[in-house]
């Protein structure tokens, strides 16, 4: 400044007199001051960035937000446990135009609720389990044909012929399964139905209507297994058993 | 030679005139097949089948008498019958809507009774339903058929042979350029033709026709293969 002209810095002054608003000057000083703090913080990045954390020391980090934080609660195992007597559960299976019927009864049984994971598991154990199951509802021609309504309410034979349903002399027919089981479980979370020490019998029997009373019926098939399982999701009524004996026997008028 | 017939009492068990009963380790149904698996065993008052797995095709038109009137054997089928005979195969096929079965060898089909056996890579029959009863009408043996009657010392090669039961006649046949290989070692009876029909006649005689390129004394080659084929020495 003392360099200066004289003229040069009374303008100067006259200047910053005139306009408050004026860019700070910097001297050298606080230039290399700025300087230096930039150069580390980009030094320091560079050290991060060219030698990054070993294992250890993220264990360690770890380690130390882990110890930072509440201890969490020690699992409680829990359910719930409902005895129940008499029970029947009665299922309309939809499946084309016309529902089909279950029905499982049970003399006994022993309803448990208990958590798996983030959801609630609910099972029922049953004692005396009967089990009714519509497999096909169908209609018997003249002729001795079989229709069944397909997908858009029409009724059709199985090679595909078309069937007025107000012809005369049509039949409703049904086929149905029908089980008893020593035991048996339904898991409500699966829909998934097994029995243990199980009698079937298929029948084809008149009507739609469900039957109960199979006394006086004469069963296509007649068997029994150590364990039948079937699931009631979805429209998928097949069934599995193990160990499994049956006994076919022909219709009548065939010796 | 109707002796070597009794394959067809095997069909009638497996049909099942009467009740027929199934088991197997593990069975699947899905409304229209029955699948067993697993020690798969069928009787009835005939007999017993084995085999390690069976198909069950349910009839969705209700045109047959059975529910269930397809039924596929397979994997080491075996027959016993009461009757002491036996056969075994690789699989079955049970048609009792087309009234057929057809048994199928890998590579043949075997069939033992007290009067002798049977070889061939297939064999087909056909059945017909009177009065109620299911019985065989006609059978076909289709290659490679050896025929062994061991009580009468009786011998037969050929590539085809076809039973006919109402008429009791049965016919051998050979492809072209070969021919029926038929011995009867103890009546010391040679013949080589390219069709063998055998038949029993009213009095109750069998009788033995040939036709076609006829001979009564066989070639060296074809005298060493019958003793190739039935082991003599």
């Amino acid at each position: 400044m003392s360099s200066m002209p004289r003229k040069q810095s009374k303008r100067m002054s006259a200047k910053s007199k005139k306009q408050p608003f004026v860019i700070l000057q910097t001297s050298s000083k606080s230039l290399w001051i700025v300087l230096f703090i930039a150069l580390l913080g980009i030094a320091s990045l560079a050290a991060i960035g060219l030698a990054p954390l070993r294992p250890n020391e993220f264990a360690t980090y770890h380690a130390l937000v882990e110890s930072s934080r509440p201890q969490k609660e020690s699992p409680v195992l829990s359910y719930a446990e409902q005895e129940r007597h008499d029970v029947r559960k009665e299922i309309w299976f939809r499946k084309e135009v016309k529902p089909l019927y279950i029905q499982i009864t049970s003399r006994d049984s022993a309803l448990f609720a208990f958590p798996d994971g983030n959801k609630v598991e609910v099972i029922e154990e049953m004692n005396h389990v009967r089990c009714l199951m519509q497999e096909e509802l169908y209609y018997l021609l003249p002729d001795g044909r079989e229709a069944t309504y397909q997908s858009g309410g029409i009724l059709t034979t199985k090679q595909g012929v078309t069937v007025d349903p107000r012809m005369p002399g049509l039949v409703p027919m049904q086929q149905v399964r029908y089980m008893e089981a020593a035991t048996a479980s339904y898991n409500y979370n699966s829909q998934v139905f097994i029995g243990h020490d199980v009698k079937l019998w298929r029948y084809k029997i008149a009507g739609h209507t469900p039957v109960f009373d199979y006394s006086k019926e004469k069963p296509l098939m007649a068997g029994n297994a150590a364990t039948v399982r079937f699931s009631l999701q979805g429209d998928d009524l097949s069934f599995e058993a193990t160990r499994m004996q049956a006994q076919f026997d022909p219709k009548d008028g065939f010796r | 030679m109707k002796k070597w017939l009794l394959l067809l009492l095997v069909t009638s068990a497996l049909y099942g005139e009467e009740t027929t009963r199934i088991s197997s380790d593990v069975a699947n149904y899905d409304g229209h097949t029955i699948v067993l698996k697993g020690n798969v065993e069928l009787n009835n008052a005939l007999g017993q089948v084995l085999a390690e797995r069976a198909v069950l095709t349910r009839d969705e038109e209700g045109r047959a008498k059975i529910d269930f009137p397809w039924v596929k054997l397979t994997g080491k089928v075996r027959a016993t019958l009461q009757n002491g005979s036996h056969l075994i195969c690789e699989e079955v096929f049970l048609d009792y809507l087309a009234m057929t079965s057809l048994f199928l060898g890998a590579p043949e089909l075997y069939y033992k009774d007290p009067h002798g056996e049977l070889y061939a890579t297939q064999a087909t029959v056909e059945y017909r339903e009177i009065e109620g009863h299911i019985r065989p009408a006609k059978m076909v043996l289709e290659g490679n058929v050896q025929m062994i009657n061991a009580e009468a010392l009786q011998y037969a090669l050929a590539d085809r042979v076809e039973y006919s039961f109402s008429d009791e006649v049965m016919v051998l046949t050979a492809n072209p350029g070969k021919s029926v290989l038929f011995y009867d070692r103890q009546k010391e009876i040679q013949l080589s033709a390219a069709r063998v029909q055998g038949r029993r006649n009213e009095n109750g005689k069998e009788s033995i026709q040939g036709s076609g390129d006829v001979r009564f004394l066989f070639k060296q080659d074809e005298l060493t293969k019958l003793k190739e084929r039935f082991h003599w020495e």
